[in-house]
């Protein structure tokens, strides 16, 4: 492989070793290599015979006045350029960039042929505007509404409460208002002892029955008592203690 | 070719001569230089007409941007490189119609049989020769041309050609190569 690589490198210079443009050192590697090798040998004849061939190559040397006359030439040839102000020269470098300027143009022009104008586009921008907007306003519409919904909400929440407390309040005159307080004696009288009677006499629990039952409405006259004739004057018989006695008969059976 | 690059030490009082509106400094450019540039573009495109017509280009060229020409660069180097590139570009412009020259040349070529050396004239082995220098890429032609003729160093060809040395040494090497392939299908040496 060394060797190979050798023979390609000394092969490269033997067109400098026939041409004489080799230093010492370089000329001798020459020699040696076509001394010991046959095939840089056929190579060196064979490129010997090429440079002796071209060596014997004369070209047809100019006339004599050619030299004298260039000089002379080359001026008229510089002072018409100079004269008309134009050269090849001046339209080649020109044409270099008349044509990118040219296909630039031409480009700008298809392209605004095939592209919408301007005035389209702007339509398109105003539409997506009004598009926008239009969503932006629902947006902002919700919003309100779910605001004024919300005040209507707490308002109404208000007014509950308030209706709440005015009826607990109402209630709590009413019960007050109408319901009998027992003296001491009857009361003990009438009230049993054992437990289950004391947590049915529980006052939270009397209101809330209070609340629910119309007490008046028991024993009132008349069609706000809702019973027929015969059972109105039935209970108008009745005295005081009769009617507590029924009254706590009735509050007994959860009436 | 080396000794014209050695002889550069006026070539700096000749541009700012020009620089500095003498067109005497110029002139003197063009003297000094003219056959150089001119042997370049002979060798790259082959024909004297075409090579005459960019010899004057590139002076023409060289008047223009001689203004600005940078005072630590190399005038010849400058020269070469401007000649170089005119050629190679007038090489790729003709291209086509070259094949189809050189194809029927071939054919017409190939009709006879391998000629001994000793038997052709110069014409012959000139025409030869540029077919061969034709088969070659603008670059390879421009390397052997430099290399060859004006026995340039690997160095300065790749800075007139913007190329690294490894480069140009491998295209001056397949340059001479494929000539004498060309070449030895056509003669016996």
């Amino acid at each position: 492989m060394n060797n190979k690589l050798n023979t390609e490198e000394i092969k490269f210079m033997i067109p400098d070793y026939i041409s004489g443009m080799l230093n010492n050192t370089e000329k001798a590697k020459v020699e040696e290599a076509i001394r010991d090798s046959k095939e840089v040998k056929e190579f060196y004849n064979e490129m010997k015979g090429t440079f002796d061939f071209v060596s014997t190559v004369k070209f047809e040397e100019p006339a004599s006045q050619y030299w004298n006359s260039l000089l002379p030439r080359i001026h008229d040839k510089i002072d018409s350029c100079e004269q008309k102000g134009f050269s090849w020269d001046k339209i080649a470098s020109m044409w270099k960039v008349l044509v990118p300027i040219a296909a630039i143009i031409l480009i700008a022009l298809v392209y605004y042929m095939v592209k919408p104008s301007n005035t389209q586009l702007t339509e398109e921008k105003k539409i997506e505007q009004i598009k926008k907007d239009t969503s932006k306003d629902e947006n902002n519409g919700n919003k309100e509404n779910i605001k004024q919904e919300k005040v209507t909400e707490d308002k109404k929440t208000d007014d509950i409460v308030k209706e709440q407390n005015d009826n607990n309040t109402t209630k709590k005159n009413m019960i007050r208002k109408y319901s009998v307080k027992p003296d001491n004696a009857t009361a003990k009288n009438i009230i049993p002892d054992n437990e289950q009677v004391k947590e049915i006499r529980d006052p939270v629990k009397d209101e809330q029955l209070a609340s629910e039952i119309d007490e008046t409405a028991i024993f009132a006259d008349g069609e706000g008592a809702g019973f027929d004739e015969e059972t109105e004057n039935d209970l108008k018989k009745l005295n005081d203690i009769e009617k507590e006695t029924l009254l706590q008969e009735l509050e007994n059976t959860n009436l | 070719m080396t000794g014209n690059i050695a002889n550069k030490n006026n070539d700096l009082e000749l541009v700012r001569r020009f620089k500095s509106g003498d067109i005497t400094g110029f002139n003197e450019i063009v003297r000094k230089y003219q056959q150089q540039v001119y042997w370049v573009i002979r060798k790259m495109v082959q024909d004297h007409d075409e090579a005459d017509d960019i010899t004057q280009e590139v002076f023409i060229k060289v008047h223009t941007a001689l203004k600005d020409f940078r005072e630590e660069s190399n005038l010849f180097t400058w020269l070469y490189r401007i000649a170089t590139n005119y050629s190679i570009n007038h090489i790729r412009k003709v291209k086509v119609k070259n094949t189809v020259s050189v194809e029927i040349v071939v054919e017409q070529i190939e009709s006879h049989e391998k000629l001994a050396d000793e038997e052709i004239d110069d014409r012959t082995k000139r025409r030869i020769l540029e077919e061969a220098i034709e088969t070659l890429p603008a670059q390879q032609r421009a390397v052997f041309n430099m290399r060859y003729y004006d026995q340039l160093q690997y160095d300065e060809i790749a800075d007139i050609l913007g190329k690294s040395t490894g480069g140009i040494k491998a295209n001056y090497f397949h340059a001479v190569k494929k000539i004498g392939e060309y070449v030895k299908g056509k003669i016996e040496y």
